[in-house]
């Protein structure tokens, strides 16, 4: 019985991974057949790791020869497992999904409200189940479709909406989705800062919470306890006030506390020495606190011979130098450039038809006895806007003032909005052009590493490029800092054990690589002394064998394509190039010899499983015999 | 009369570039099929090209799925007719698709001009058809060809099975006898075993077997295994100490069962301890190093190394023969056997590794295994010899039927 049953559990696996490859229908019995062994195989590791420990206290017990290096392999076991296990070191990880939210526990049983509407989940075949995102949300009930908690839309909590929509690709029912997903959404008040993510079971709010959210937020749902405990959680967490230090030189020019309350966010405060926030901060407050430092406009020959000067003032510049000084200011972006980019943003936007217009021209089309249904997709929002005169002429005057602060940039949109038209999608796309390119920090950067490339450079010299870009990284560096301090973690123990900086990092990175690397490296050593035993010219087998590993040799070096270079290119006497026969030894012979090992190799293998399966030998479980 | 002129000469230029934008007519025929013989996962649509197209014409065409008729139609793929095509006046396509999901084909001949240097096409109207669902079938005719192999390739191995035991009821327990009517090869890596082992015992030191450094899944290790049963009974004949140091725990375990009913096989069960076969690491070097430092320290009399091994063949089998001790060595790794070749005393190449069980057992059912194996040599070498043929006829003399043949040999035999 005992080698009975390890040797069914072989056959049945067996035949059921053969079978799988064959019949698509059972193809994922074979994928499970795979799972449990590899379940088998990490209980295994218990074992192995249990079985190490008795060996080596044994040896060490006993004194045998070469106990030490068991002491040193206890030793290391035991402390990497320990590293390991706790995490030592390592820093629990961010809800890097979510930056800018804080997060409370509210199970989907605890949401208060169900949403209801009419209609029924369509079977299909296959027996496909419902998507994962909203299984636990979604049922029918009564011949109506019951929701639980808020559908979401959000890339990064799941897109439950389009999820649902894709289950069924027929028009009734994806209008019918997004029917109850218009209806199953958060107050308007309060949409897009707090969010139900039913995957994890928790209610979240975006940044800061205000009393007034809170008690609007506790009014939803004055009756249940959960929600409310939920509520509180979340304001309590979303209360906190976060700050670091400042370094004096590093602060943008024109940053003040009220213009980073007023253009950025209320809950930043800021004085000459440190910067906080009240609650988390999100990714777009942090970029735009980052982008505080004046964006580099198109410069005028005059300003660039100014540059120029400031810079050879003291050494001057080699040729080479001066001639890609010239070059590099020679590509810039101009005013027609962002004329252009804000015009196209003024574009009507074609965007998706829902679900229910295409229903809606459907059910006209077949009331008018129509059968040919071929609608437009897409519809048209909004209409062309692009920019008057007035606007190209203020555009005109921005980038010849050559002022590209952040204030200026701010008192440019105003303008144009005052003198014509400017859509959101417009004064966003004059934003997003600006901050595309680089600040007058990173140009002089770029501009001091190409002079650098092409010639020396004074300390001076550097200094002057390098100044305004050092204070930029230092403040970047400081809003980083501000923005991972005042974001929420998952859990203690949430961190990588294997992340930078933690102790088993540091022995995985400095002790174990080196040591794998240096068994590694002694290969090397092997091959020679084994090469020089195995082509030792004993026989004639030997001999051919040593011709031919000196003609490979040679191929792979230099000097073989030197040696036959005066043998032509073409023609017969071609083939005689060292390249060529290393080529012709690569290809005919040894592909030759190695696919008369694989076939050997298949068919043994072939011949071995059958033996294994039908329980012919069973050897390797023991004994043939019972 | 010189306005008349100009007008009809412009009416002439603009005639070809008013045709070309005209909207083509649509595809007819639209056929769409269940792929046959698959998961489900694929089905064939056919139709008849547009009256509009021609060679010379090369429309493309846009197909569009959607869940129902009269729904929302999604571009999947846009392709243009081969010459075949043309010469046919059909196209046939094969689409993925979601396996017993309902799908709605729409078929349009699109004419694609260049406006300011974009494409801009001009679509004919649609042929659709009828909702179709794609069905998983029993089996998976594109995988013919392996069942056939396996099935010559089993049925080869069982038949010579099922002989080699008639054959053994008629010489009863003489297994020289047996394997001079199979005609079964002396192996000297085999032959060497005993030797090896046998040597251990003279000087007094141990024997080292290494089963590889993969898991149990690995045919490699089970056949590594078998050898260590065989090596393992005559050291309890000759009393010799076998050292099983293992890189998985699952080997370990397995090890500990081959090498304690091989002790026990051979009547020594008191002789079996088991802190001989023992887990060392997973890690490929951690491995190599303990075994290095271990055949260094105790000096093994005698060295196997058979299973699955990468770059640590090398450095095992040169420590080994720095020591001196007799190594045999068994892999199905090509590229590591030129390693042991040149370190090992006796090399097991590839096949002759998953002989060695049977080999070494004599037993008839074994025995007519390899028979089996060499059926499938046979047959693989007449597969390959006519394919050479074919194929080298092929290429020389042009033939059409020479060119199907060596198609149908690719088809369904590769």
């Amino acid at each position: 019985m005992k080698r009975t049953i390890p040797l069914v559990i072989t056959s049945a696996v067996g035949f059921v991974l053969i079978i799988a490859f064959f019949i698509p229908l059972i193809e994922k019995w074979g994928e499970i057949a795979m799972i449990w062994f590899d379940i088998l195989a990490a209980i295994a590791f218990i074992l192995g790791g249990g079985n190490l420990l008795r060996v080596h206290l044994k040896k060490v017990s006993d004194r045998v020869r070469g106990w030490a290096y068991s002491v040193i392999t206890i030793v290391a076991f035991l402390g990497m497992l320990f590293i390991g296990l706790t995490k030592y070191g390592a820093t629990p990880a961010p809800q890097q999904e979510f930056y800018g939210e804080t997060f409370a526990s509210l199970s989907i049983a605890d949401f208060p409200q169900e949403y209801t509407i009419d209609g029924s989940i369509p079977e299909r075949a296959g027996r496909k189940q419902l998507p994962a995102s909203v299984r636990r949300q979604l049922t029918e009930r009564d011949g109506k479709l019951v929701f639980k908690g808020w559908m979401s839309t959000n890339e990064t909590s799941g897109d439950q909406k389009k999820d649902l929509l894709e289950y069924q690709e027929k028009l009734a029912w994806q209008a019918t989705i997004e029917q109850l997903h218009d209806l199953a959404q958060p107050p308007k008040e309060l949409r897009g800062k707090v969010h139900y993510h039913a995957d994890r079971q928790m209610l979240s709010f975006k940044g800061h919470m205000t009393d007034e959210q809170r008690d609007t937020l506790l009014a939803l749902y004055a009756n249940s306890e959960p929600w409310k405990k939920a509520v509180a959680e979340l304001y309590e967490r979303a209360k906190p006030e976060t700050s670091v230090e400042v370094d004096k030189d590093s602060i943008p020019a024109g940053f003040t506390a009220e213009r980073a309350k007023d253009k950025i966010s209320k809950h930043i405060s800021f004085d000459e020495k440190t910067l906080g926030i009240v609650g988390p901060m999100s990714s777009k407050e942090r970029s735009d606190l980052k982008r505080q430092f004046p964006v580099a406009m198109p410069m005028a020959p005059a300003a660039q011979a100014n540059l120029r000067n400031e810079l050879t003032k003291s050494v001057a510049l080699t040729s080479k130098q001066t001639e890609f000084f010239d070059a590099y200011f020679k590509t810039q972006w101009n005013t027609a450039n962002l004329a252009t980019a804000l015009n196209d943003a003024g574009k009507a936007q074609m965007v998706d038809k829902t679900a229910r217009e295409l229903l809606a021209e459907r059910e006209e089309m077949e009331e008018s006895d129509g059968t040919r249904f071929d609608p437009e997709l897409k519809k048209k929002v909004g209409e062309d806007q692009a920019l008057n005169d007035a606007q190209l002429t203020l555009l005109q005057a921005f980038v010849d003032a050559g002022d590209g602060s952040m204030v200026r940039i701010d008192e440019t949109v105003e303008s144009l909005r005052s003198a014509g038209p400017l859509s959101d999608a417009q004064a966003g796309a004059f934003r997003a052009f600006l901050a595309k390119n680089p600040t007058v920090g990173e140009r002089q950067k770029d501009l001091c590493i190409l002079l650098l490339q092409n010639g020396p450079l004074s300390d001076a010299q550097r200094n002057l490029l390098l100044g305004n870009y050092r204070n930029q990284r230092n403040w970047e560096s400081t809003v980083e800092k501000l923005f991972d301090a005042a974001h929420q973690v998952k859990y203690q123990w949430s961190g990588d054990y294997r992340g930078q900086g933690t102790a088993f990092w540091w022995m995985y990175e400095y002790a174990f690589k080196p040591l794998t690397a240096t068994m590694f490296a002694m290969l090397a050593f092997y091959v020679a002394s084994a090469a020089f035993r195995a082509f030792r010219a004993k026989n004639i087998e030997a001999i051919l064998l040593l011709g031919t590993a000196f003609v490979i040799l040679l191929g792979r070096t230099f000097a073989g394509a030197v040696l036959t270079d005066w043998l032509p290119t073409t023609g017969p006497l071609s083939m005689l190039r060292v390249e060529n026969l290393t080529l012709l030894t690569m290809m005919v012979f040894n592909t030759a010899g190695n696919r008369a090992i694989m076939i050997g190799i298949a068919l043994g293998i072939v011949s071995t499983s059958l033996k294994v399966l039908l329980g012919i030998d069973r050897s390797y479980l023991g004994s043939g015999e019972e | 009369m010189e306005r008349a002129t100009i007008i009809s000469l412009l009416l002439v230029w603009a005639a070809p570039a008013a045709l070309l934008a005209q909207e083509p007519l649509p595809p007819t025929e639209l056929a769409v099929v269940d792929h046959g013989w698959d998961n489900g996962a694929s089905i064939d649509l056919a139709w008849k090209l547009s009256a509009s197209d021609a060679k010379d014409a090369k429309l493309k065409y846009k197909i569009f799925t959607s869940g129902e008729k009269n729904g929302r139609f999604k571009e999947l793929a846009m392709s243009e007719p081969t010459d075949e095509m043309y010469e046919a006046g059909k196209f046939g396509v094969s689409i993925e698709v979601e396996p017993g999901v309902e799908y709605v084909i729409r078929v349009k001949a699109v004419r694609e001009l260049q406006v300011g240097g974009k494409p801009v096409f001009i679509a004919s109207d649609y042929v659709e058809s009828e909702p179709l669902r794609g069905r998983m079938q029993g089996f998976d005719g594109e995988r013919f060809s392996a069942l056939l192999w396996t099935l010559l390739l089993c049925g080869a191995v069982v038949f010579w099975i099922v002989h080699a035991k008639n054959i053994a009821l008629a010489v009863g327990d003489n297994v020289e006898k047996l394997r001079q009517l199979l005609k079964i090869r002396t192996i000297p890596g085999l032959e060497a075993v005993d030797e090896a082992v046998g040597r251990a015992t003279e000087m007094g030191r141990s024997v080292l077997f290494i089963p590889g450094i993969q898991d149990m899944n690995d045919i490699q290790t089970i056949a590594g295994l078998t050898i260590l049963d065989r090596v393992a009974t005559t050291a309890a004949e000759f009393d010799a100490k076998v050292e099983v140091p293992t890189s998985r725990a699952l080997v370990m375990t397995t090890a500990r069962e081959t090498v304690q009913a091989a002790f026990l096989a051979a009547g020594r069960p008191d002789a079996y301890n088991e802190d001989l076969i023992y887990y060392v690491t997973d890690e490929q070097f951690g491995y190599v190093a303990y075994l290095s430092g271990m055949m260094v320290r105790e000096e093994p009399a005698a060295c196997f190394y058979m299973g699955s091994f990468f770059a640590e063949s090398l450095i095992l089998a040169e420590t080994g023969n720095s020591i001196g001790a007799i190594q045999v060595a068994g892999t199905a790794q090509p590229a590591q056997l030129p390693f042991f070749v040149a370190a090992c005393d006796y090399t097991l190449i590839g096949e002759e590794f998953f002989a060695a069980s049977a080999y070494l057992s004599g037993d008839p059912e074994h025995l007519g295994s390899l028979k089996g194996q060499d059926v499938g040599k046979l047959m693989v070498g007449v597969f390959v010899i006519v394919g050479c043929t074919v194929a080298t006829i092929a290429v020389v003399s042009g033939l059409p039927v020479v060119n199907a043949m060596l198609q149908l040999i690719k088809d369904f035999l590769l």
